[in-house]
């Protein structure tokens, strides 16, 4: 079963399967590279839990959780 | 002839190291017409010739929805640079190749300079950029923008470039469904060779056929993406496989520009459909936009795995993870931000700061006693003595007391920016933000501004986005000033001398309300949100050196030192003129029997309602305008009080504690001093907007005080 990336616990591993954005948000994201298939890490949340951050094609990218929401991705074993 | 060379790259890809490194001093630095997105030139020599090279603002990729975005692509597709020097960073190599990419498939020549390359081979990864160039079809050179190392190939590279141009058909590389498709609407468009179906400019089409014919065909889109254009615009057709990659991605703004009949639509809709219905097939769902930059990707990924680049899926622990467990820990972060920003205001506006000022206010008097003494000497007429003294001096002085600790503030922030902090910061407080619709970029001027307006203004360039970076220009002055704050204590000890700290919070606290409120409407309305969306780096620490550090402040101070003696000189002498003539063009002495006087007189009685109709009080508000320290010293003129005591008992006789908390919080609330407004108008790009913050706040001001008053009335029966 999918998860959003905001359910990823710090640490967690898992692919993209697909991005339930719309316009700008949607462009902006899909072209710092997360695509469908692409493997993403989450690394660390701020203080206040939002905004995350997450290590996907060899660097780091913080996005806010609500995008984070509408970003399905299969858990890596799940 | 000389050569143009455009520089771009990503966002902290070493792109403004790299410009200063290789152009040394001789920068001009402006706007790009009509937006006050920065604009920095240089010239320089490339083997012995001529260079302009141009400084692009860092992008990550060419999409049409950000200003930075536009103007990339404008001046990329427009002004078509000879040369395009792509700054790429190793070792974030495969998302930077996203934008390289995109500047090829503009067809202009490229060479991509790969920095950090020493960095990528510490961690013992050999790269092997002559492979890597094969791949690409463009040079790639190893550079190292810090260290100041390759340049010698990246210039012969440039030259080659400049000379004999060698362009890239990135597209080649896609996969195949994807190349069947570019092929398929290239051919709907009527080839490569045609131009002709994007004459589509009206203005343009009307010339006369002779001109069309030429090679240059004039194209329209560009005109319209974004709303962005300039002078100086190269007639040009853009690339027909590009058009066709943009009406593949479904970019509206091109497919429209391009006038297509309904046979050549129709044709390009099926080749759509069938590469959406393909690429479902894969990943369900999927769109055409989304199939397009994997497609760039996926060629990304495999020309990295065939020159031998290994990928990376984690990171090893590094230096920077470590020392962000403590910066951006769940507890500790809020407390080392505020000790870190505490710190900040101690030094600017508390000791350090203050002595430099006074020592700048030192000398300045001392220096307008001398012209003053030098004038009386050779017998100048005493309106020149005046308006050198008490006009120019006394005003460019007093803005220019501000220098110190604007250089001392710019310090911290070139430290906290250079070093990686600032990036945190804006992590940790975004959330906070969030709700006006800025984000975590804005805290820290806003902060500021409870030091000093004006220079929170400037510390606003901090805010990358350019309507993120106006609206905190516009909030900011919210935040009261430290300049207020005698005001404050001479107003809360005299009326509310139990509570005077409960009494300068509220005021704090109601200017802050006011923001948010102010915000709130803003975001409604004229800065709704929805053009960039917001992502961020939370780049490696580094520990910042001296010499970017000091070009920063140097800068700075250049800029201030320029406004100080233009638009501020400016605004000195026409208010020197109100407060010392009459309207009948006479010197007075008294202040009131000035136009400024007048002025107040007749402006008094607007502040009836407010519970403070009288002339003095108008006089002293408009004064205030300079500076808000003036509102107490004019006070002092007016009710001839020598010491701040005795104006505290003379105004005990002329406010009610209602009226002077009223007053408190007009004076809270309105017009920014001339320096702060000098700011903003350098900083916003716009006198519309610098007269929309001036109604603002000064609406703002009287719509609260007026509440303050009348429902205090109420109470007070």
């Amino acid at each position: 079963m999918d998860v959003t990336l905001s359910e990823f616990k710090d640490g967690q591993r898992g692919a993209v399967t697909r991005i339930e954005l719309e316009g700008p948000t949607k462009r902006r994201l899909i072209e710092m590279g997360i695509t469908p298939g692409t493997r993403v890490q989450a690394l660390k949340r701020a203080p206040l839990g939002d905004p995350i951050e997450i290590m996907l094609r060899g660097y780091t990218l913080t996005l806010r959780a609500e995008d984070a929401r509408r970003i399905f991705v299969r858990r890596d074993g799940a | 002839m000389s050569i143009t060379i455009a520089l771009a790259g990503n966002p902290n890809s070493g792109k403004t190291t790299l410009f200063n490194a290789l152009t040394g001093s001789n920068q001009y630095v402006g706007n790009w017409p009509g937006v006050t997105v920065e604009r920095k030139e240089a010239r320089f020599q490339i083997e012995g010739e001529e260079a302009t090279l141009v400084d692009l603002p860092g992008v990550y990729s060419l999409s049409p929805y950000s200003l930075e975005e536009n103007i990339t692509r404008h001046f990329i597709a427009q002004h078509a640079p000879d040369v395009v020097i792509n700054i790429v960073d190793a070792t974030n190599i495969e998302r930077n190749l996203y934008l390289t990419l995109q500047l090829m498939e503009l067809e202009r020549p490229v060479v991509v300079a790969l920095n950090l390359i020493d960095e990528l081979e510490r961690q013992g990864v050999k790269v092997d950029c002559r492979r890597l160039s094969a791949l690409l079809g463009v040079p790639v050179v190893p550079i190292s923008a810090k260290k100041k190392q390759g340049f010698d190939g990246l210039f012969a590279a440039v030259y080659q470039q400049a000379h004999s141009p060698v362009v890239s058909y990135p597209a080649r590389r896609y996969d195949e469904a994807t190349r069947a498709a570019i092929n398929e609407i290239v051919a709907a468009l009527g080839g490569l060779s045609s131009h002709s179906a994007f004459d589509l400019d009206e203005h343009r089409a009307h010339r006369d056929e002779e001109e069309r014919d030429d090679d240059h065909t004039p194209f329209a889109e560009h005109r319209h993406i974004g709303g962005y254009h300039d002078e100086g615009d190269r007639d040009f057709a853009p690339p027909t496989t590009w058009v066709a990659l943009k009406i593949l991605e479904g970019d509206e703004e091109i497919a429209g520009a391009a006038q297509l009949s309904p046979a050549q639509k129709r044709r390009i809709r099926k080749a759509i459909d069938a590469y959406v219905a393909h690429g479902r097939t894969i990943h369900p769902g999927i769109d055409q936009l989304t199939l397009v930059v994997d497609a760039r990707y996926e060629a990304i990924e495999r020309t990295l795995r065939e020159a031998g680049f290994p990928r990376r899926e984690e990171r090893e622990v590094s230096l920077s993870d470590r020392i962000d467990r403590v910066l951006t820990h769940k507890v500790l972060a809020f407390p080392i931000f505020l000790l870190l920003m505490a710190l900040m205001f101690f030094l600017t506006f508390g000791s350090v700061g203050s002595t430099l000022s006074g020592l700048t206010e030192e000398m300045m008097a001392l220096l307008s006693d001398g012209a003053g003494a030098a004038l009386r000497a050779v017998g100048s007429p005493a309106w020149i003595r005046s308006l050198i003294v008490d006009g120019v001096m006394a005003g460019v002085g007093g803005v220019l007391v501000f220098l110190p600790q604007i250089l001392i503030i710019f310090l911290f922030m070139s430290v906290l920016e250079d070093s990686g902090y600032m990036s945190r910061a804006a992590f940790i407080t975004d959330r906070l933000l969030r709700k006006l619709g800025l984000s975590g970029r804005s805290f820290i001027p806003m902060l500021m501004g409870f030091g000093c307006t004006t220079t929170a203004v400037i510390a606003a360039r901090g805010v990358e986005n350019e309507r993120d970076r106006k609206m905190t220009i516009l909030l900011t002055p919210f935040m009261s000033c430290g300049a207020k704050l005698p005001v404050y204590a001479l107003f809360t000890a005299a009326f509310f001398p139990g509570n005077r700290g409960l009494c300068v919070l509220s005021l704090y606290v109601l200017g802050m309300m006011m923001m948010i409120a102010v915000g709130l409407l803003l975001r409604k309305t004229a800065f709704r949100r929805g053009d960039t969306p917001f992502v961020m780096e939370l780049p490696n620490y580094r520990m910042p050196t001296v010499k970017n550090v000091s070009r920063r402040l140097w800068d700075r101070a250049k800029d201030f030192l320029t406004r100080a003696g233009t638009i501020i000189f400016a605004m000195s002498v026409v208010v020197w003129f109100l407060q010392s003539f009459s309207p009948d063009f006479k010197m007075v002495a008294d202040s009131a029997q000035s136009i400024f006087g007048r002025i107040g007189a007749a402006i008094a009685p607007i502040f009836r309602p407010l519970g403070f109709g009288e002339w003095e009080k108008s006089v002293a508000l408009l004064s205030g305008t300079i500076a808000k320290e003036a509102v107490v010293s004019t006070m002092q003129v007016l009710y001839s009080a020598e010491t701040t005591q005795r104006l505290g008992a003379v105004l005990a006789t002329k406010f009610t504690p209602l009226s002077a908390y009223a007053f408190l919080v007009f004076t809270l609330l309105y017009v920014p001093c001339v320096s702060a407004i000098a700011a903003i108008r350098r900083e916003i790009g716009s006198w519309r907007l610098t007269l929309l913050s001036i109604g603002l706040q000064t609406g703002t001001a009287y719509i609260v005080a007026l509440i303050v008053y009348q429902v205090g009335r109420l109470f007070a029966g």
